[in-house]
């Protein structure tokens, strides 16, 4: 009975180690992102992007767009590239064999014409079927091809592409129009060394819409994406703002990043094995430049803004979540030997290390600590002292950091414009600890799971 | 168990005051701005008027005193400035120059010499439009500092190419001895076709070859294709390395032009294999028709580098050039050509057929 009681302390102990460790961390993101924020501000003052467009040294952009079974928002997705403002870019949409009407609504829509094209194989592809142009929109090039999944997709693109640096765009997220003369600012100040940048996503759940462009940020009437709306917020202008700041950046969203081609195709692209290809690339193209030795720089922005929209129905949410998580765990374990390695410098000595305890194991403790605390509230007889420090670094501290992300977005290039949904993200801030959380951490241990189990479905 | 409530309650409270002042503080910060944007277009039209009034009446150099009241918000008056000298041109401009210099110059010169970045960059800015020719060190000092303050410089020089502040800089590119040459080309490379005339003049003199190398590589770079004559010239240099660089700066114009095509085929027949390598690419990028067969021809060198080329090159043309690639890839003459032909052919993808 004493060594079950003395385990019990144990896992109590490690349990608020982990959550007091975790919102510490978070915090300190949280710092650091107020002071990038509020410097990125300043400077951005000064900077104005319709200058910007008449620099001779912006380089040409390939925007990358998998598109699968998206016939109902493509042609709109596209019209809203094709009118961002950036002197010289190309779209290259790429049909990765849809059952739907996607190509025949590009086809008719942009009046694409099959065009006789010779270009290099440099990654490995399904087959592409064929290439069209549009001749009212020279920008638009569209690649169908069949069906290899969202890696096997940009892998094509990345191939027919013909400019130096590449983005890659969910089909269905919507830019900024100002988005490619914001996310290039890392590029023209570091031309020698900068081989990736990422831009800030957004929900645009609950914003008002036109012609592909946000015209009103709004708060989302459905409780999911409320709570979501708060990840977000802490995520980006949190967590990825701080940890660019400390040079230990592994994640740039697949909905929008900017990466150098060349690097991108020295390692062969995005690797199809994996649910989670977005992670995946900028790991291996980190492990592969600092084992080449090639100085180089990856740097998150706050401002160039990609707006996408969140599940409001619980089943596409867990399916999300699990995905991502299983991607996170595969890039993981298929770059286990970064972990602790000083050879990767801050990357393997503490970005991985960060993202194994409290991405990919967190879960688990989390978890643990919600039973135990289930346990002992039924069983009778609640640690009295567990109960209470998990409650304030658990729950208290979660909420501070929470709030401390509203305190973000108000330094941030978008926001909220009404006080009533200052007060929203409050109350969401608030009510997410509850239910919402939980589901997730069991959402993700089930991810785990699964990615034992071998699941490899979207 | 009293004392635990008693925690509990008190973390209840500090999470309610921490979100009550963090909406107060939100609802001040966005009070204080609206009301600063309020201000700040009350004097904008109040500078706007009154140096309006002064360029149009006021004799050259001798400002009304009203506008030093200004001083005190020196951004909203540079502001104004820098918006007029945009809508403006000619004498107006000048005018704006002048007072400039008479007010702020000063202040942005030792913003300059700041500690602080922004300080820097903010300064930079207005510092390089109204610069006068004597300025000329301080932008290239100013092209040394941190990247987000060159690029502001490079900004607007490119907006406002003094043409007394650019010729300083190529100057100082003739004397160069220390710094790594590099640079130059990445600053010259940012300043795009606007340096045309400089490079021009510039190529006239006589230069070490490792300068000359590297203005050839810049017209390639650019692209500055009025200069394609100088590239020509060039083209029978003693220096491989010049020759090779103008072989593939001549691709890089994207000039089908004839005599460019006649210098590339004369240079695909050159001594030294990597400038007859460098000419079958930049052939290939101009897709010249009249250069088919020496593509072709050229699968069949000794160097692997030419045939690679020739063949990548071949490609360019489209079905025309795949032919020939099919046919050196079928006949057995030759297994180095026919193996180059077969890789090139594995490498590409082509559709629509």
């Amino acid at each position: 009975m004493s060594f079950i009681t003395t385990l019990f302390h144990l896992i109590e102990w490690i349990i608020l180690v982990y959550f007091f460790a975790l919102n510490f961390l978070y915090l300190l993101f949280t710092i650091l992102s107020l002071i990038g924020l509020t410097r990125h501000h300043q400077l951005s003052t000064y900077i104005l992007y319709k200058e910007m467009l008449h620099l001779p040294s912006l380089k040409p952009i390939s925007i990358i767009v998998p598109a699968f079974n998206e016939e109902k928002t493509i042609v709109a997705n596209v019209h809203s590239l094709l009118a961002l403002e950036y002197p010289n870019y190309e779209v290259v949409v790429v049909n990765d064999g849809s059952t739907d009407q996607t190509l025949k609504q590009l086809i008719t829509h942009f009046h694409l014409k099959k065009t006789f094209r010779v270009f290099r194989k440099v990654i490995e592809t399904a087959p592409i079927k064929n290439i069209y142009l549009s001749p009212t929109y020279p920008k638009l090039v569209v690649v169908d091809k069949e069906n290899g999944q969202k890696a096997d997709a940009l892998n094509a693109g990345l191939n027919v592409a013909r400019f130096p640096l590449f983005c890659a765009i969910d089909s269905d997220s919507l830019l900024d129009k100002y988005a490619l003369l914001k996310i290039i600012r890392p590029f023209l100040e570091e031309p020698a060394n900068m081989v990736a940048a990422g831009g800030i996503i957004r929900l645009s759940n609950g914003s008002r819409i036109e012609y592909g462009q946000v015209k009103e940020v709004g708060f989302p009437r459905n409780l999911l994406a409320q709570f979501q709306t708060i990840e977000y917020l802490r995520a980006f202008l949190g967590g990825r703002t701080g940890l660019s700041m400390l040079k230990s950046l592994l994640i740039i969203s697949g909905a929008f990043g900017l990466f150098r081609k060349k690097e991108v195709l020295d390692i062969q692209g995005y690797r199809k094995e994996t649910v989670g290809e977005d992670m995946d690339l900028v790991v291996r193209l980190q492990r592969h430049l600092r084992e080449k030795k090639i100085p180089y720089q990856i740097r998150f922005v706050p401002d160039p803004i990609c707006w996408t929209e969140a599940p409001e129905k619980l089943k596409s949410l867990t399916r999300q979540r699990n995905r991502w998580h299983r991607g996170l765990i595969e890039s993981i374990t298929y770059n286990r030997q970064m972990i602790l390695n000083p050879r990767y410098g801050l990357i393997g000595l503490f970005a991985m290390p960060f993202y194994v305890i409290f991405e990919m194991l967190g879960p688990f403790i989390e978890f643990a600590g919600y039973l135990i605390f289930l346990f002992y509230l039924f069983k009778g007889g609640l640690n009295s002292q567990f109960a209470l420090l998990f409650f304030m670094v658990a729950l208290i501290f979660g909420i501070v950091i929470s709030l401390f992300a509203i305190l973000l977005e108000e330094y941030s290039a978008y926001q909220f414009p009404r006080f009533w949904h200052i007060l929203g993200l409050m109350g969401a801030s608030f009510l997410e600890n509850f239910i919402f959380r939980q589901y997730l951490t069991l959402v993700r241990v089930k991810a785990f799971l699964d990615f034992f189990l071998g699941k490899k479905e979207w | 168990m009293t004392t635990q409530i008693y925690i509990i309650l008190y973390s209840l409270i500090f999470l309610f005051l921490f979100t009550l002042s963090l909406f107060l503080y939100i609802s001040i910060r966005r009070f204080v701005i609206t009301q600063r944007e309020k201000r700040h277009r009350y004097l904008r039209q109040a500078i706007e008027s009154d140096i309006l009034a002064a360029i149009t009446s006021s004799p050259k150099n001798s400002w009304p005193v009203e506008l030093k009241q200004y001083l005190r918000y020196p951004d909203i008056f540079t502001e104004v400035l820098l918006e007029f000298w945009q809508t403006l041109s000619g004498t107006p401009r000048e005018q704006l120059k002048n007072i400039f210099a008479s007010f702020l110059k000063e202040k942005y010169r030792r913003a300059i010499s700041s500690r602080r970045l922004i300080k820097r960059v903010k300064a930079a800015k207005a510092f390089v439009i109204f610069a006068e020719e004597k300025d000329a060190p301080v932008i290239i000092q100013l092209l040394n500092d941190h990247p987000l303050v060159k690029l502001a410089t490079l900004s607007s020089l490119t907006l406002n190419p003094q043409p007394k502040i650019l010729e300083s800089i190529f100057t100082s590119f003739i004397q160069e001895t220390q710094t790594p040459l590099r640079y130059y080309f990445d600053l010259f490379t940012s300043m795009g076709k606007i340096i045309e005339p400089f490079v021009k003049k510039i190529l006239k003199r006589s230069l070490p070859e490792e300068k000359l190398a590297l203005l050839v590589e810049l017209i390639g770079a650019i692209p500055l294709t009025s200069l394609y004559p100088q590239l020509l010239r060039l083209s029978i240099h003693p220096s491989k390395e010049i020759r090779v660089k103008t072989a593939r700066a001549l691709g890089n114009l994207s000039l089908p032009l004839e005599e460019i095509i006649d210098t590339l085929m004369l240079l695909a027949e050159d001594e030294a294999w990597e400038v007859r390598a460098q000419a079958l690419k930049s052939l290939g990028k101009l897709r010249a028709k009249k250069a088919l067969t020496l593509l072709a021809q050229a699968l069949f060198s000794p160097y692997w580098y030419c045939r690679l080329n020739g063949a990548r090159a071949l490609v360019q043309f489209g079905e025309k050039g795949l032919k020939t690639l099919r046919k050196i890839a079928r006949q057995k003459k030759d297994p180095y050509a026919a193996d180059m032909a077969h890789m090139i052919l594995e490498e590409i993808v082509t559709t629509g057929e």
